[in-house]
């Protein structure tokens, strides 16, 4: 799927793919550097990814996520 | 209700607060198990669970993430006993929708971009939580299934792909697509707010 991120240079559909792949697994080192890359330089997917960081924690409270 | 009278530490009240939110946790169960008999079965044992444990609820997080927590080991249980079931392959636009967010070289479109952010307008931790939740509704009855196995119930992707005997790229590609779908649901919820 995201066969890009094995360059330094990522899309946007690219981040994306990571940033959602992330709440299933670790990404690699490569990954985390071509999306920090990315994020750095694209306005548009700074704050894409600020709205997927909030929209996980609501997720993670709404679903009980913390609770044992 | 007699339930309420038989438990230590609980009011009328306590019971009204807990059975609100019973159609919400319905809804977990039923997409979770495929017998609408087993989802009446944990959301009714989560109730009563949860009205034996009231004095343990500890108000930090809200009601209805508590018995969400309740709810889970119920349905896990549930699932244990009876298993996953295959997932039925049903038709999803969600391909469409997402292409259309982005240009040709694969960059946000600028015209479709949602810049809004959760701000602090939102005050309403329930409102806010409101939002998600509508948002989740509105999923292909499939997507919101899987999302929910792997969101909710905590289950590892090897697990949910062998219990609904689907590939590893299949069921990547579904999750990529609720979690999409839930953010520009999302976000256009938040808008409403500024």
């Amino acid at each position: 799927m995201s066969q890009a991120a094995t360059t330094s240079s990522i899309t946007c559909r690219d981040t994306t793919y990571l940033v959602c792949e992330a709440r299933d697994r670790s990404l690699s080192a490569e990954e985390q550097a071509s999306l920090t890359n990315h994020i750095q330089t694209c306005p548009y997917c700074q704050v894409a990814a600020k709205q997927f960081s909030q929209l996980f924690s609501q997720l993670d409270e709404l679903l009980a996520r913390s609770q044992p | 209700m007699s339930a309420h009278q038989a438990t230590s530490g609980s009011t009328p009240d306590t019971w009204d607060q807990i059975t609100r939110e019973r159609s919400f946790l319905l809804r977990l169960a039923q997409l979770q198990l495929a017998s609408s008999a087993d989802a009446e079965d944990a959301v009714q044992e989560t109730l009563f669970a949860a009205l034996r444990n009231w004095s343990g609820f500890e108000q930090k997080s809200s009601v209805r993430s508590w018995l969400c927590g309740i709810l889970r080991h119920k349905i896990v249980d549930a699932i244990r006993v009876r298993g996953l079931g295959m997932a039925p392959i049903e038709h999803d636009d969600s391909d469409a929708i997402i292409d259309s967010w982005f240009t040709g070289d694969d960059a946000w479109h600028p015209v479709s971009f949602v810049n809004h952010l959760c701000g602090e307008k939102i005050a309403e931790r329930s409102q806010l939580l409101g939002i998600i939740e509508l948002c989740m509704a509105r999923l292909p009855e499939q997507s919101a299934r899987l999302f929910l196995m792997r969101e909710y119930l905590g289950m590892d992707l090897s697990e949910i792909e062998a219990g609904c005997q689907l590939s590893a790229g299949n069921l990547r590609v579904i999750l990529y697509r609720a979690r999409m779908r839930l953010r520009d649901c999302a976000v256009r919820g938040w808008g409403e707010f500024e």
